[in-house]
């Protein structure tokens, strides 16, 4: 039999794995049961509590995903953009409206739709390594809105308490890691560089910022330093030993966790 | 099936892509259990890929095979991205997925210990080509030509990449067949 011909009707075997029974002989006898042996290693269902999960937060995006506006921050737009909006959605339908969400800033009609993209994305995900990715990438933003609306003279309250929750919503998700008995030294390394980056433009930004913004700039450098130190201190023990970010008597952790 | 729940998607149907999901989930869940080694990363991923598939499918043109050819792209992206955010090999040991729910027990039951590990070693001894084309096939369930789309690849290459595969893989399982099948093959 010619290598061609053994290839095509391998691959009609593979086809029809499931109705071979008894019609395979010669040359493709030899690859029926390794085939179906090796299927049925490597296929897996996902686990129903998972399957749920998944297409809960599937329901929860296409809710959301309703409005499409560009990001209009002067306040006295906002009734504007809001119309605008309403009456994009007829015209567009969803689809866009995250992309649109995006560049959204702390008073924007579509900052709630923003946010709640990224709850969605973190309800995907159960693994602390990710979850920890994802919440430094929610800092990253955080941080951005903080210099944007300082730079347009409006209030970054909101986006300061968005960048404290996280940092440690990164903080503990590494600390689960490391609880979990995974291999989490890189990912808590790179959490403690991130936060000190972040502590870093913030006491720039604090020296440009006006009085009535330093007390919450100041408050999420310290709470940015708590939660490196706690970071710091899983790094130095023993998965066993790693507890809650809080429970050291007379320490200076932070007191609750990211609420993201 | 597939191909009516892509069309109403695409549409703006939102009860499709649940159609979608539960066509899909396993063989998506599956390639990424291979390709991350670890259940939570293998569950978050399949959950992003499908995240990311809804948000992109009004602008996917195409038909069943081509769709799912588009979704395993999304997944391999996804893993790569992973591994690369993780400092980790795309793909590794294999046996750090297992411990995972059987879907396939009529089957599952005729593998066991032992054999188990030994369809592992020899499906992470072959080639990596080799590996990925068997994974698609066997495990995410694609056929050739949609591996091919997934792999740009030519459909040729797939073909005798599976049968190179196959073949090894009959070689070094030949002592579990003998065990197991009522008529061991002759190699």
């Amino acid at each position: 039999m010619g290598t061609r011909r053994v290839r095509d009707d391998i691959d009609r075997l593979l086809d029809r794995l499931d109705a071979a029974d008894g019609q395979v002989s010669g040359d493709l006898a030899p690859f029926l049961h390794p085939a179906r042996v090796a299927r049925s290693a490597l296929t897996r269902s996902v686990p129903s509590d998972v399957a749920a999960r998944h297409l809960a937060a599937l329901h929860e995006d296409r809710a959301r995903n309703v409005v499409v506006a560009p990001s209009i921050r002067r306040r006295g737009m906002r009734l504007v953009a809001a119309s605008l909006a309403a009456g994009m959605i007829l015209v567009l339908g969803a689809g866009s409206s995250v992309a649109a969400s995006s560049s959204a800033l702390p008073g924007d009609a579509l900052y709630g739709v923003k946010r709640a993209v990224e709850r969605v994305s973190l309800a995907m995900h159960r693994g602390p390594e990710g979850r920890a990715a994802l919440q430094l990438e929610f800092a990253q933003t955080r941080l951005s809105e903080i210099r944007e609306v300082l730079a347009a003279g409006g209030n970054p309250d909101d986006a300061i308490e968005g960048l404290e929750d996280a940092l440690e919503g990164a903080e503990e998700e590494a600390l689960r890691a490391l609880a979990l008995g995974h291999d989490a030294e890189a990912l808590l390394a790179h959490v403690q560089d991130m936060i000190s980056k972040h502590v870093s433009v913030l006491t720039d930004v604090l020296a440009k910022v006006p009085d009535q913004a330093k007390d919450a700039i100041q408050r999420a450098i310290d709470n940015a330093e708590k939660a490196k130190a706690n970071v710091q201190k899983g790094r130095g023990n023993k998965p066993d030993d790693v507890g809650p970010p809080d429970t050291t008597p007379g320490g200076n952790e932070p007191q609750g966790g990211g609420k993201n | 099936m597939l191909e009516d729940a892509v069309a109403r998607a695409r549409d703006g149907d939102a009860r499709a892509f649940d159609e979608i999901y539960r066509l899909l989930a396993g063989p998506v869940y599956s390639y990424l259990l291979t390709q991350s080694h670890r259940r939570e990363d293998a569950e978050d991923l399949t959950g992003q890929v499908f995240l990311e598939a809804m948000r992109g499918i009004r602008g996917f043109s195409g038909d069943a095979s081509a769709f799912k050819g588009w979704l395993f792209r999304i997944a391999h992206n996804r893993a790569v991205d992973l591994a690369r955010r993780l400092h980790r090999r795309p793909e590794g040991p294999l046996e750090e997925a297992e411990g995972l729910p059987t879907p396939l027990e009529t089957e599952e039951t005729a593998i066991a210990g032992v054999a188990r590990e030994r369809l592992w070693k020899a499906v992470e001894s072959l080639p990596e080509q080799q590996r990925r084309v068997l994974i698609l096939r066997l495990g995410a369930g694609l056929n050739s030509r949609e591996i091919a789309e997934v792999l740009d690849k030519r459909l040729g290459t797939v073909k005798a990449l599976q049968h190179r595969a196959i073949a090894s893989l009959a070689r070094a399982l030949r002592d579990l067949a003998d065990a197991t099948d009522p008529t061991p093959p002759a190699l």
